[in-house]
Formats: C-alpha cells, sequence, structure tokens
C-alpha cells in the first residue's frame, strides 16, 4: 500500500520500498544507499563481510525495472567513502548502468559522496550539487530546518537522518521500523542501503511518521 | 642481605607501632624461597605489606635502573592510592636498612603522555598498572626489551579479575611475560571467595600452580551485620518505594557517626539517594558527596581526598570505592537495597574498621520489602560460611583476538608457539585447534573464507613466518580499543561551550540523545542544563532544581545462588510462622498478604502464578535460580508456547524469577506443566534453546561487547572525536550484517556460545528444570497481582522472544493503534 500526498504541485506516492514516486514526472527518488561501507571499514581493519551492497543495487534495480522511471535521483550518500570505490564495485555499478540505458540517473551529492563525483560520472551516474530541481522537486541531502519546511515553497525531498520510528502493540510489544518524517512540504526519505541502521525520530506535532514495511506505508503518529 | 632487610622490614613496622603479622612473615619466607603464590587476605590487614616488603626483601635490585616488579591493580582509581602506600613503605625501610629507596611510579589510562615518556626513559623499580595499561605496554615493539628486568608480578584484588574476561586478560599478560622471565615470581591477593584453591591455579597457569603456596592472612575481623527496619513496611515491594522514608533513617546514622559511607548498587541509584539525602539535609551541601565510576577524575580525587583526611562526613558511592583504600577513616557502612552476594557483602563491609582488630559492621537499607527478606538471608549465610565461587572464563575467543593483535605488534609471533604459550592458561588450556585456527583467520583476514573479505589484513606473517601488524593505522585502533571492559558509548559532560568550563564526567549517548537543550538532568550531584551536543560533548549549564537521573546499563549484577537458595529458607520458615529474625519480622505484613493471595516460596515447592490484565495473560514463575539462569528459563518457557502456537512474548525477569507475557489469549494453567518439563536429552534441550536464542534478542546484546573487545566497533573515549565519521556503525548493524551475509561468523557464533554458557548454560537448564521437576508445583491463579509478582510486572527492561512473522506484528500494532484512534 502506497501513501499519496499532494503539497498543491502535484501527486507524490511514498513506496513501502523506502523510495518515493513522482508518478506525473516519472521520477524515482531514493536516499542514504552507503554502498561499499564494508569495503570501507575493511580498509580501516574492521572485518565487515561482503554482500550488503550487492543485495542494495539488487533491490534498487528491482524496483527501477518495476516502475521503470525515467529519471532516478539519488538524494546523497550514494557511495559511503573513498576506499567504498573498489574495482569491484565500479564494476558492478557500471554493469546496472549499462543494463538500464533508458533510465536518467543522477546522484545529488551528500556529506560522504561529495568527493566521489568523478568517479560516479565514470560509472555512468550524473551528479548535482544541492539542492537541485528535479521533476519539480527541491531535491537535497541535508533535510531543511523544521522552520524552513513549514514555511512556503517547493516540494522537498532530503535524506541523510536514516529515520526510524517505533510501533507498539499488546503484551509490550514493540518494533522499529524505517520511516518517512514528513513535516510541512519535506518528505525526509529513509535510508534505502542494507547497511545503514537508524535513528529514532522524535515524536512533534509537527510531523508525520509514515512507517516503511513489507505491509505497506502506514501513518505511525 | 636478605637478613638485614628483613630486620629493618621489622624494626619499620615496630616503629609504627604494627609489628609484623605471623602471615607476613610466612609470606616473606616463600618469597625469599623464590615461590609464587596466592595470599588470602581482607583489605585493611596488611596485606599490602606482606607481598610488598616481601618482593622489597626478595629481590636485590641492580643498579641499573629497569623495570623489576609489576604490581597490577584492577581499578585505576586504586593505582595512585597504592602508589603512595608502597613508596612510603619502601622510603621507610630503606632508611632502616640504610640502603637507597625503590622507586615507585603508576601508569594507567589517566597516566600523562609526559609522565609516560619520563617512565620509559628512566623506568621505576616498581610500576603500578592495570591489566589494560599492561596490555597497552605488552603491545609496544620494545616490549620484550622493556620487561627484560623484571622479577616479579604482584596482583591485587585477584578475587575481582578472576571471573571475569579481565582476568583472562591478566592470565594472558601473565604467561607472556613468564616466557620471556622463567624465573618470574607471581603472587595474587584475594579476599574471601569459595574456591581459594582455583582462583590460584587461574592465577599461576595449570603448569606450575602446584608449586605455589596459599597463604592464609589474618581474617578473623569481628562482623556485625544489621538491618535499617522500615517504620511502615510496603506490602508491595516496589524498588525505590521506601526510598523517601529510609531515607530519613539512612540521615539519622550519617548525623550520629564521624564518617558514612553509603553503598549503592548502580550508578544512578547512587546520584538519586545524593539528591535524597540532600533534600533532607541543605546543610550537608559540601560535607557529603557522591562518588561513582562515571565522574570526572578530578572529582573523584576530591572525594577520596576528603575521605582519607576524614573532611566528608558522608559519601554515596558504587563498587568504585569497594576496593583498596588501605586505612580510611570509615566508620560506618551501610548497603543500599540487595547485598546480591555473600562475598560481595564481606567485601563491603570490610571498609569500616578498617585498621587491624577493630570490628566490621555493615547495615543494609533495604529499598523494598523483599530485599527484608534478602537481609534475613545473608545473615544465615555469612553465619554458616556459606560464600560463592569465581570461575575463570572458558575461551573467549574474543579476548584471545585481542591478545594476538597484541602480540603482533609487541614484537611478532609464530603461531605454534603462541598457541603453546595460551595453553599455559586456564581460561585456553583446553582451547581447541579449530578453534585457534579461526581466531588466525579472523586476525589474518576477518574469517575462514577469504572471499568474504576481501581487501582486509589486520595482522600478517612476514617473509621469515613472523606474524605482525598490517600497518600503523592497525596500531592506532588497537591501542583506542584495548580493554574488556564495554561500556555503552559515552558522552562527555562539560560546562560551556561558552566559556568552557570545568569537566563533570560521563553519561551515556543514550541518555543524553533522549534530551533536547534545554531540558534538565541530574549528574555529579548537580542539577544541569543541556545547552547544546557538539563534537561528542554535551555541554550543560548550572540549573536550579528538576529533572531526570541518568542510567547506566552497566553493571547489574545477579543475586548469587548462594544467596537465593538462602532465600528461599526465610521464605519457608516464614511460612512456617517462624518469623527469626528482626527482617522477617518486619516482612511480614507483606509475606502474609503473598501467602494468603497466592502462596510462599519454600525449597520443597514451586510457586508458580498466572493473571489475566489489560496488558494481556501473564505466567509468573519462583524458581529463586538468580536471574541469569531466569531469563534462559523464561526464553525457554517463551519458545515452547510459541511451539504450540506462534506468538510474540514480553519477558521479563528478576533475582526470585521471572515473567512470560503474552498479547494473546494463552491458557497458561493448562500447559505450564509442559513448559517447565525437563527435555528428553540434553541434545533435545540445546535445540530448543538455539531455537529460542534466534527468536530472540540475547545474542544481540551479546555480540555488543564482543564486536568492541574484537575491534569491530570503534568505542573511542568520552569526548574525543570519533575516529572517523566512516567508521561509525552500532553493533546493533553489524550483528544484522553479519547474519545476513556471514551466518557462520565465528563472533557471531561467540555471541550465541557465550549465551548458551552464562544465561542459557544448557546444563544449568536441565539441572534447573530438574531440580523444578522435583518439587511439587504449586500454580495459583490471581485475582490480582501478588507481592512476589509486582516488581516483574512493573520491571521497564524486557525482553522479547517471537516466532510470528513481522507482517503479523505490525498488523495487530495497526489494529491496535487504529482502534486507538477510533475510540
Amino acid at each position: 500500500m502506497r501513501q499519496t500526498l499532494d503539497f498543491g504541485d502535484g501527486p507524490l506516492q511514498l513506496l513501502p520500498e523506502r523510495a518515493v514516486w513522482r508518478p506525473r514526472e516519472r521520477a524515482l527518488f531514493v536516499a542514504d544507499l552507503h554502498l561499499g561501507k564494508a569495503a570501507a571499514f575493511r580498509a580501516f581493519g574492521a572485518p565487515a563481510p561482503t554482500g550488503a551492497s550487492e543485495e542494495t543495487l539488487r533491490r534498487l534495480g528491482a524496483l527501477v525495472d518495476e516502475i521503470e522511471p525515467s529519471t532516478l535521483i539519488v538524494l546523497g550518500d550514494f557511495v559511503h567513502a573513498s576506499p567504498s570505490m573498489t574495482k569491484g564495485l565500479t564494476a558492478s555499478l557500471t554493469e546496472w548502468r549499462e543494463r538500464r540505458p533508458g533510465v536518467e540517473c543522477v546522484v545529488v551529492l551528500g556529506n560522504h559522496d561529495r568527493r566521489a563525483g568523478a568517479w560516479l560520472n565514470s560509472c555512468g551516474f550524473a551528479i548535482a550539487d544541492a539542492p537541485a530541481n528535479y521533476a519539480g522537486c527541491d531535491c537535497r541531502h541535508f533535510p531543511l530546518e523544521p522552520a524552513e519546511a513549514l514555511a512556503r515553497g517547493p516540494t522537498t525531498l532530503a535524506g541523510h537522518l536514516h529515520p526510524m520510528t517505533r510501533l507498539y502493540g499488546p503484551g509490550r510489544d514493540s518494533l522499529r521500523l524505517p520511516c518517512f518524517v514528513v513535516s510541512g512540504r519535506q518528505v525526509v526519505l529513509p535510508a534505502f542501503g542494507e547497511f545503514t541502521g537508524g535513528s529514532p525520530m522524535p515524536r512533534s506535532p509537527h510531523a508525520r511518521l509514515l512507517a516503511a514495511t513489507e505491509l505497506g506505508v502506514f501513518e505511525t503518529g | 642481605m636478605y637478613d638485614s632487610r628483613r630486620s629493618a622490614a621489622e624494626r619499620w613496622l615496630g616503629a609504627k607501632g604494627w609489628g609484623a603479622f605471623p602471615f607476613q612473615l610466612q609470606t616473606w619466607d616463600l618469597m625469599r624461597q623464590g615461590r609464587s603464590g596466592l595470599l588470602h587476605a581482607t583489605t585493611g590487614a596488611g596485606k599490602t605489606l606482606a607481598v610488598g616488603l616481601g618482593a622489597w626483601q626478595a629481590l636485590a635490585l641492580p643498579e641499573s635502573r629497569s623495570l623489576s616488579v609489576l604490581w597490577i591493580t584492577p581499578m585505576r582509581a586504586l593505582a595512585a592510592d597504592t602508589e603512595r602506600s608502597l613508596r612510603e613503605a619502601f622510603d621507610g625501610v630503606a632508611a632502616a636498612a640504610g640502603v637507597s629507596p625503590w622507586r615507585v611510579a603508576a601508569r594507567t589510562g589517566d597516566t600523562s603522555t609526559s609522565e609516560r615518556d619520563k617512565q620509559s626513559k628512566s623506568p621505576p623499580s616498581l610500576l603500578v598498572t592495570t591489566p589494560e595499561s599492561l596490555s597497552l605496554m605488552l603491545s609496544r615493539p620494545d616490549a620484550q626489551a622493556n620487561f627484560a628486568g623484571l622479577c616479579a608480578v604482584i596482583v591485587d584484588e585477584w578475587h575481582e579479575l578472576v571471573g571475569n574476561k579481565r582476568g583472562v586478560q591478566t592470565q594472558l599478560a601473565l604467561v607472556r611475560l613468564r616466557q620471556w622471565r622463567p624465573e618470574l615470581l607471581v603472587w595474587g591477593m584475594s579476599a574471601t571467595i569459595g574456591n581459594l584453591e582455583e582462583a590460584k591455579r587461574v592465577l599461576l597457569g595449570p603448569g606450575t600452580a602446584e608449586q605455589g603456596a596459599l597463604v592464609e592472612g589474618r581474617l578473623d575481623k569481628p562482623l556485625i551485620v544489621d538491618t535499617l527496619l522500615p517504620e511502615s513496611p510496603e506490602r508491595f515491594p516496589w524498588g525505590g518505594h521506601l526510598g523517601a522514608q529510609m531515607a530519613r533513617a539512612v540521615a539519622r546514622e550519617i548525623d550520629a557517626h564521624a564518617t558514612t559511607l553509603i553503598f549503592t548498587n548502580t550508578r544512578s541509584q547512587a546520584e538519586i539517594w545524593y539528591q535524597q539525602l540532600l533534600k533532607l539535609r541543605p546543610d550537608w551541601a559540601g560535607i557529603i558527596a557522591v562518588h561513582h565510576g562515571s565522574l570526572a577524575r578530578d572529582t573523584r580525587d576530591f572525594v577520596e581526598l576528603g575521605l582519607k583526611q576524614g573532611t566528608l562526613k558522608a559519601v554515596v558511592c558504587t563498587s568504585s570505592l569497594d576496593l583498596g583504600v588501605d586505612f580510611l577513616p570509615v566508620e560506618r557502612v551501610l548497603q543500599i537495597g540487595s547485598p546480591k552476594g555473600v562475598a560481595r557483602l564481606l567485601q563491603r563491609a570490610g571498609r569500616s574498621g578498617h585498621a587491624p582488630g577493630r570490628v566490621s559492621r555493615v547495615t543494609l537499607v533495604p529499598s523494598h520489602s523483599l530485599e527484608l527478606v534478602e537481609g534475613a538471608a545473608v545473615k544465615t549465610a555469612i553465619a554458616e560460611r556459606r560464600i560463592e565461587s569465581r570461575q575463570s572464563p572458558d575461551a573467549p575467543l574474543d579476548v584471545l583476538a585481542q591478545h594476538c593483535v597484541t602480540v603482533a605488534l609487541g614484537g611478532g609471533f609464530h603461531p605454534e608457539a603462541l598457541a603453546a604459550e595460551v595453553r599455559q592458561t586456564v581460561a585456553y588450556e583446553n582451547l581447541s585447534d579449530v578453534a585457534w585456527n579461526w581466531c588466525l583467520d579472523f586476525v589474518r583476514q576477518g574469517g575462514p573464507t577469504l572471499a568474504a573479505y576481501p581487501d582486509y589484513r589486520r595482522v600478517v606473517p612476514d617473509e621469515h613466518g613472523v606474524w605482525r601488524a598490517a600497518n600503523a593505522e592497525v596500531g592506532k585502533r588497537h591501542r583506542l580499543n584495548i580493554g574488556a571492559i564495554v561500556s555503552d558509548a559515552a558522552i562527555l559532560v562539560q560546562y560551556g561551550p561558552a566559556p568552557r568550563g570545568p569537566k563533570l564526567g560521563t553519561v551515556e549517548e543514550t541518555f543524553i540523545a533522549r534530551l533536547q537543550p534545554g531540558d534538565r538532568f541530574w549528574f555529579s550531584g548537580r542539577s544541569l542544563e543541556l545547552a547544546q551536543i557538539r563534537d561528542g560533548v554535551a555541554f550543560v549549564r548550572a540549573a536550579k532544581g528538576g529533572g531526570a537521573s541518568p542510567r547506566w546499563n552497566g553493571g547489574r549484577m545477579p543475586l548469587s545462588t548462594t544467596l537465593a537458595d538462602a532465600m528461599v529458607e526465610a521464605f519457608a520458615r516464614a511460612g512456617r510462622g517462624e518469623y527469626d529474625s528482626p527482617e522477617l519480622l518486619c516482612a511480614r505484613p507483606m509475606l502474609e498478604l503473598q501467602a494468603k493471595w497466592s502462596a510462599l516460596p519454600t525449597p520443597l515447592t514451586l510457586l508458580a502464578e498466572t493473571l489475566k490484565t489489560r496488558e494481556g495473560w501473564h505466567l509468573f514463575v519462583y524458581p529463586f535460580a538468580g536471574r541469569d539462569v531466569h531469563l534462559g528459563l523464561a526464553s525457554l518457557v517463551a519458545w515452547r508456547a510459541g511451539m504450540r502456537e506462534a506468538g510474540t512474548f514480553s519477558l521479563s525477569v528478576n533475582d526470585y524469577g521471572f515473567e512470560v507475557l503474552s498479547g494473546a489469549a494463552r491458557d497458561w494453567q493448562e500447559d505450564l506443566p509442559a513448559l517447565i518439563a525437563p527435555a528428553p536429552s540434553l541434545a533435545a534441550l540445546t535445540m530448543e534453546v538455539v531455537g529460542s536464542l534466534n527468536a530472540g534478542e540475547l545474542a544481540r546484546r551479546r555480540f555488543r561487547d564482543i564486536a568492541h573487545i574484537a575491534g569491530l566497533v570503534n568505542a573511542g573515549y568520552p569526548g574525543q572525536r570519533r575516529s572517523s565519521k566512516m567508521m561509525q556503525a552500532s553493533s546493533s548493524l553489524f550483528y544484522d550484517v553479519f547474519r545476513k551475509f556471514d551466518p557462520d561468523n565465528g563472533l557471531l557464533k561467540q555471541a550465541e556460545r557465550e549465551v548458551l554458557e552464562d544465561e542459557l548454560d544448557v546444563r544449568r537448564l536441565q539441572a534447573t528444570l530438574e531440580r523444578m521437576a522435583a518439587r511439587r508445583l504449586d500454580a495459583k491463579v490471581l485475582k490480582r497481582c501478588s507481592p512476589l509478582a509486582f516488581p516483574l510486572m512493573v520491571e521497564r527492561f524486557r525482553e522479547k522472544l517471537t516466532n510470528e512473522s513481522l507482517a503479523a506484528r505490525v498488523e495487530r500494532m495497526l489494529l491496535q493503534l487504529n482502534n486507538a484512534a477510533d475510540a
């Protein structure tokens, strides 16, 4: 189940796959993949296993192939760090790109990949500095301050926070789930990557937290 | 030379008015003969002089300046004191003998870089240090040369180390040193524990323990244990509920004595009690203080000095003041809440009447009425000399991996030689080749399968087959992380940001993360307002009153089984109407209510209770087997219930029993006998326990410590910027990634194994199940919560166990959310 929002400049769908879909412009948004994070850990002497980046790329490919967007916009932290840009990742990313020639792919640079521009270009991804305008949306990595997001302006999409929300059930059950944070005209996306973690968002009267689960996207308060 | 030194030592002790005790003379003789050993003596009985002066007499040190004696102390807070009292003794005896005195220095995490440099250039004769600092010294490339003149190692407070991973770290360091110095004299000092012979074996190693001596020190200090009885005891045992009432009683005790130490079980309890006392007696500001391990060094030093000089009237403290600091002028010792164990209470009692020959007295201050029963129990146990044993951990791979990197940095190693060396410790005497090879693979390439960890190298063999650190970064990271104590990520609390004021100490990041700027909290005995968090520092301003108290997650100690058994006996006596101690008499209203609404536990019955509330269907069982075993039992019961019908359970445990709560309907009374039945075989039980482990969160929790010790996550030091933003990942995240992408990882296996051994020890579980089955099941249906069930029901920290799909849980949660929205 998707959730559809509209801030007055066209519909916006929050997808259970932790992505945002702009149907009119056929634009797909994701944030915080942190590809190659495990490789960066290994380079610094911590034995993190392989597999997470491949799984993240596989999921992204499946989503793109299903939805067939004309543009894919990554809202920053696509790649984790410079030691992440291994030969292996370069090869799989290039191959991923070559298999989808019809999709325009842009990375709005975040704090982790601000120096990865040239490498991303070489893998076939366009880059842009934040804020950038795609599909009528203000695209950035760092979210706007709450007061700014509540003021008037274009629909704003951001990442960086890796937001999570907590759900409570009977018998003192509780769960932490990745979520979208909607405040004013801004949507902060949950992290798309496998090896990312997250931080719980405080409840606030100005922010809606919508959990992204396998059952769909649900309001959690 | 020896005779003249001995007579100098005796003259000096005589001049002090003490004289040498027989056990001191015995220790001196043994050390003179070059024998190692363990000295059993309480703090304040003169053990430091027994071993310190023994070394001084036995070792004729060459004029050349090299480090001759290492003195290992488990707490760095003790290092400065030990240094002072040893220096005083060495100066005294040297003057009496007319020789130049030994030079004494201390080296801990608190020692400045310039002081360290000075020690390296001109080593002292004796160095006081901690297990962590010793490992750091072993990781230096010139370690062997630095220890070339080492003659003796002395381990203080060995009872504090023998049963934990820091003790394993010490065992490994000792065999390393003995490799270089085969004649090394090793002496330990231990307070009373149930298995001193075993403790000696762990210290000296299985190969050499035979020749070691066990010296009995003076232990005849008279001991009085009593309880401050509440005037109106509660019938419902709620932690802290008696607080305000008892605070007045505690204040009266403080008033009546010159100096009082008030021991609490947790750091937050210490902060809260300090506030309570100040609220009652504002005039005590400045003459009472709080002391715990998270406070800034300066604050702790100030408090310790105040205690020594007698300028402080009372100090509320945690185990931070359990050890050492000989001859404190403390007149009165109070223990707030459960003593947890007989050995621990004996140790704390020893803080009063500390000088030889004085009476020790400790007074229990119950924080709820069940602790009155504990008080009655601990008195019986002490009278019958029932004291807990402590076992060395068995082959923990995380400590071994850390040691391999230490040795690789400290000169390198040949695998066969190092394997033989570590097998000389009790901890690793049964280390399997499989485990050892895994450990080598782990430090070399991250794991046994090279493919999983491309580009990863920590320790690699050079062209001569000597395993060394792969690069300088490895050493830097390793030295930052060395140690076997894991705490949650700590954040520094400091006045500021402009102007920057004094540092107050550290709190856990999880606590600060919940606060917004402007929020108030209590810390270091003050009310503070959070200004901002920047670069890993929480800047604060002084505030007036109000606010939360931080919680520190570490160090929740289980009640010992020795004490738990004594407790069930006390309940049974009450059940027979034998209210034979003031504590039981005082708890009588609670005990009678328990008997009326349910039943009292006895050694012959197993009490269980069921209850339906708005929260769901509760099952309470009271095996009195200690919180670790209860956690295992609760997981097992929930797992078996989930096998009958899939579900999600919330588990709560304490030292007396456990609760399993289901949000969906369960007929606990009907199912109970099968749920707690012993398994047909150990193998069958193991299958069930592994199943429950995968459905629960225990292994994830355990993995946190392992990931840190093995160098997977970087703890960094409080206040220091984390090494790099790129290197941040929580152990929990690592746990998920390993589970998904490298399920056979050795560290995951270790986490599982540790849970299986500590919390879910299959043999112990089966033994407990059999003991439970041998008792008559006394299953009561409650109309309302009983006094014994109450503390379990209000417990906030809970384990979860589920074998339902995520979707099923989310669906139920959303249903509840929607119902609430519609209501």
